[in-house]
């Protein structure tokens, strides 16, 4: 019966992922390079993203890729998230839903206290899709439409080793690859009239490192840092026209500053955890994004949780954990030039554990509010869900039995 | 707890189904006009050129295959003559014969409107013609007209009559061997302007039924049926201005410039707008009409080889549109002209202006009449093309 369920559970999710729009987010993240897609699976959302120094021998997507060193078994975990927001601007509004594309890792012990982990996880995305009415005099009715698809993604292979038992340690080498692609059509009602288009693909390509730590300070008491170096991507841009006389390419470098982030968890009593993690990175460059000079500030993250772990006894509701956390960030876009965008969310979350074997599922939802009416003209209320399946399996050298 | 991994899918369900998405564009109107959202698409332009020169060019061509034979005039068609050859090749058989009395039949078989009539001459060609000749003008024919019995010249055709006797005396030198019966036909023609112009339509020997005879009656009450062998209608346009005639045949010449449109102009559409004239139009006849043919004009456009009118490459060229339309009614017409404009402003092709014609114009008299660059300003003839600009993607606008 388990895994019809666990079947299930997966169906589930793919069906969300497959259901709409991948990626993104944000009526925010139709500018720069879309929105920022912190580290973490559900569990971390639902601490809004505060547990860089929580430990997690199940869940391999997380803040700090050095809490993996931990794990004994072979694990595989899979997060995915659905937006729903409304968003303001003036007399206007819309309602948006919106998925993102799964992140995924896997975690593979090489020895006790040496785990390799890699998978995917995106690192920002935008998608948009709009259109307004054109007026041309004595033709039919036409449509002036935009569409940004975005995605900067990472593909980290991970080391995390554990040289003594109150510290965890971690080097991960990053792929960083992705595209921003615009497109710009203007079309008829009317078949007759031939659609323009024109658009811009950008594609990102670079290589990353970062490093990261987890020390009990005290076994009430875990620290943790994390830095990313800085992202040299190399951005190719070719824009195409329907007249084809007019098409171009482009090659530059654009630069994401290195990002690093503190954070700390207290075992306040018996299964009661605080945790907070602060994140930042300095603002990049407008380098390809030159309308954007003086719009770029530091990008911060501030989360704080309280989380009552899983327990082993007792009914459904005492056994299951309960997470509860509230989160504060700075985009780096600025909008206006000047005014940061900020973002706030309360979150809760629980879990389940897969009824056979090692392995949950975590669930969580984020209600909250990206920018200002007042200050950015836009306010965004959002409500996020997100799912993730961990499951893990023990991994036994194959013996050759002689007779 | 199995239960509630249930309840968690069906949730992730529910919430995957049950949301939807409104559009987006008014509120990402900020983003785009602050620039922050770098993208912009281009200007959407509709370029007019009012056109340099509209010309018609007569092109000699004719109808001898028709299957009906027309005289009157409507809509500014004259169908001035009707040349008939019959055929004789059993006079022989009746050499010698006394002939009581001869007559012409016409088959006729609409006269628009019905109180038209008009008076004609009957006159014997004086050379010989074929259906497939192009006629732009009457040909030679004798001075004096075929007489009636008793020495009449003008008859009228109207609706009550279409059999016109003619004197015998002739007819029997004929019989006698004394003299050619005809040699090359008969022309009718007019013999006054009539007050009010209409129409009168009959069979042709095309049609192959009833056709135009040549009735001699003999003595013994006998008589012999000469048939019609060739007929052929002269018709030509009297009306000026900008019309395309099928059957005369009449084309339109547009001369137009594109100068004025900006080199990276890439365009949605391109038309010829031309506004019908439909009190000046003629769609069908009366007669066409009862044999089932329809009033749609079948036109065809192209850019000739050359721009010299009197250049034979001048009456073919790239093809651009063939469609129809209704020539009797009032309306804006737009003809598309699609991939020729995008070739043309992209250099691949040189401008040697359009020519609008009948794509019936070796088969049917039709015509379609547009208001010219005198008439008002919403009604004149023009070129249309509706562009954009390329999107920018650059940065602050």
């Amino acid at each position: 019966m388990t895994r019809p369920l666990l079947g299930a559970a997966l169906a589930g999710l793919l069906a969300a992922a497959s259901a709409g729009p991948a990626a993104a987010q944000s009526v925010y993240g139709l500018n720069f390079i879309g929105e920022h897609m912190q580290r973490g699976s559900a569990r971390h959302a639902a601490l809004g993203y505060s547990a860089a120094a929580v430990p997690d021998t199940n869940n391999v997507i997380t803040q700090n890729a050095s809490t993996t060193a931990d794990m004994r078994m072979v694990s595989f975990s899979l997060t995915q998230t659905l937006s729903m927001a409304r968003i303001s601007q003036q007399e206007e509004y819309a309602r948006q839903t919106r998925y993102r594309l799964p992140a995924v890792m896997m975690a593979l012990p090489l020895r006790s206290g040496l785990v390799l982990s890699g998978g995917y996880q995106t690192r920002f995305s935008g998608r948009s899709d709009f259109a307004f009415r054109r007026e041309v005099e004595e033709a039919p009715a036409a449509l002036e439409q935009y569409r940004l698809d975005s995605s900067l993604f990472s593909i980290p292979v991970a080391l995390a080793w554990k040289p003594f038992p109150v510290l965890n340690v971690s080097a991960e080498v990053q792929f960083e690859r992705g595209s921003i692609t615009d497109r710009v059509k203007v079309s008829f009602d009317d078949q007759a009239y031939r659609a323009v288009e024109s658009q811009r693909r950008r594609s990102f390509s670079g290589t990353s490192w970062g490093t990261s730590f987890l020390l009990r300070v005290h076994s009430r008491l875990w620290i943790a840092g994390t830095y990313d170096a800085p992202v040299d991507y190399t951005v190719e841009e070719t824009i195409t026209h329907t007249k084809s006389a007019f098409d171009s390419s482009a090659a530059f470098g654009f630069a994401l500053p290195a990002a690093w982030s503190a954070g700390l968890a207290v075992n306040v009593r018996e299964r009661w955890w605080l945790t907070s993690s602060y994140w930042t990175r300095p603002a990049p460059e407008a380098a390809g994004f030159p309308h954007l000079g003086g719009a770029l500030g530091n990008e911060t993250h501030l989360g704080v949780g309280l989380e009552r772990r899983m327990g082993t006894g007792g009914s459904l509701f005492e056994r299951v954990p309960l997470r509860l956390g509230f989160s504060t960030g700075r985009w780096h876009l600025e909008f206006p030039p000047g005014t940061p965008v900020r973002s706030y969310f309360f979150t809760l979350g629980s879990a389940l554990r897969l009824p056979a074997g090692p392995g949950c599922i975590d669930f969580t939802a984020e209600f909250g509010r990206i920018g200002s009416a007042d200050e950015n003209g836009f306010d965004e209320k959002m409500l996020r869900l997100s799912f993730g399946v961990s499951v893990a399996e023990s991994w036994t050298r194959r013996r050759t039995v002689r007779h | 707890m199995k239960k509630a991994f249930i309840y968690l899918v069906l949730c992730g369900l529910a919430a995957a189904s049950g949301c939807g998405n409104d559009a987006e564009g008014p509120v990402t109107r900020p983003f785009l006009d602050s620039g922050s959202y770098s993208p912009k698409a281009g200007e959407t332009v509709r370029f007019v050129d009012t056109l340099r020169s509209v010309s018609v060019v007569d092109v000699p061509i004719g109808l001898g295959q028709a299957s009906l034979l027309k005289l009157g005039e409507v809509r500014g068609i004259r169908f001035e003559a009707i040349l008939i050859s019959f055929g004789f090749d059993s006079l022989p058989e009746y050499a010698g014969r006394t002939v009581e009395s001869a007559s012409i039949y016409l088959p006729l078989i609409t006269v628009q409107d019905t109180l038209f009539h008009l008076g004609v001459r009957f006159h014997e060609l004086l050379g010989p013609f074929s259906e497939d000749d192009v006629l732009t003008e009457v040909p030679a024919y004798a001075a004096e007209p075929i007489t009636g019995p008793a020495g009449e010249t003008v008859r009228d055709i109207n609706i009550e009559r279409n059999t016109f006797p003619i004197a015998t005396g002739p007819v029997q030198a004929w019989f006698d061997g004394t003299e050619a019966a005809w040699p090359y036909g008969i022309v009718i023609v007019w013999a006054v302007e009539p007050d009010t112009l209409g129409l009168i339509e009959m069979n042709a020997q095309n049609r192959g039924v009833n056709p135009p005879v040549l009735r001699v009656a003999l003595a013994g009450d006998e008589e012999v049926i000469f048939p019609a062998r060739a007929d052929y209608t002269v018709t030509r346009c009297t009306q000026d201005g900008t019309a395309v005639v099928g059957g005369v045949a009449r084309r339109v010449y547009f001369e137009y410039d594109l100068s004025g449109i900006p080199e990276r102009a890439i365009p949605h559409y391109s038309a010829l707008v031309l506004s019908i004239d439909g009190a000046r139009g003629l769609g069908a006849t009366v007669g066409e009409l009862l044999l089932g043919l329809t009033t749609d004009f079948y036109y065809y456009l192209y850019a000739p080889a050359t721009e010299d009118p009197n250049d034979p490459a001048f009456l073919a060229g790239t093809g651009i549109a063939r469609s129809s339309f209704v020539p009797t009614l009032d309306a804006r017409l737009r003809i598309p002209l699609g991939r020729y404009t995008i070739d043309l402003l992209d250099g691949q092709r040189a401008n040697t202006g359009l020519v609008l014609q009948s794509d019936l114009e070796t088969v049917r008299v039709q015509k379609a009449s547009f208001h010219g660059g005198d008439a008002d300003q919403s009604l004149r003839p023009l070129i249309e093309v509706i562009y954009t600009l390329p999107a920018e993607f650059g940065g602050a606008r």
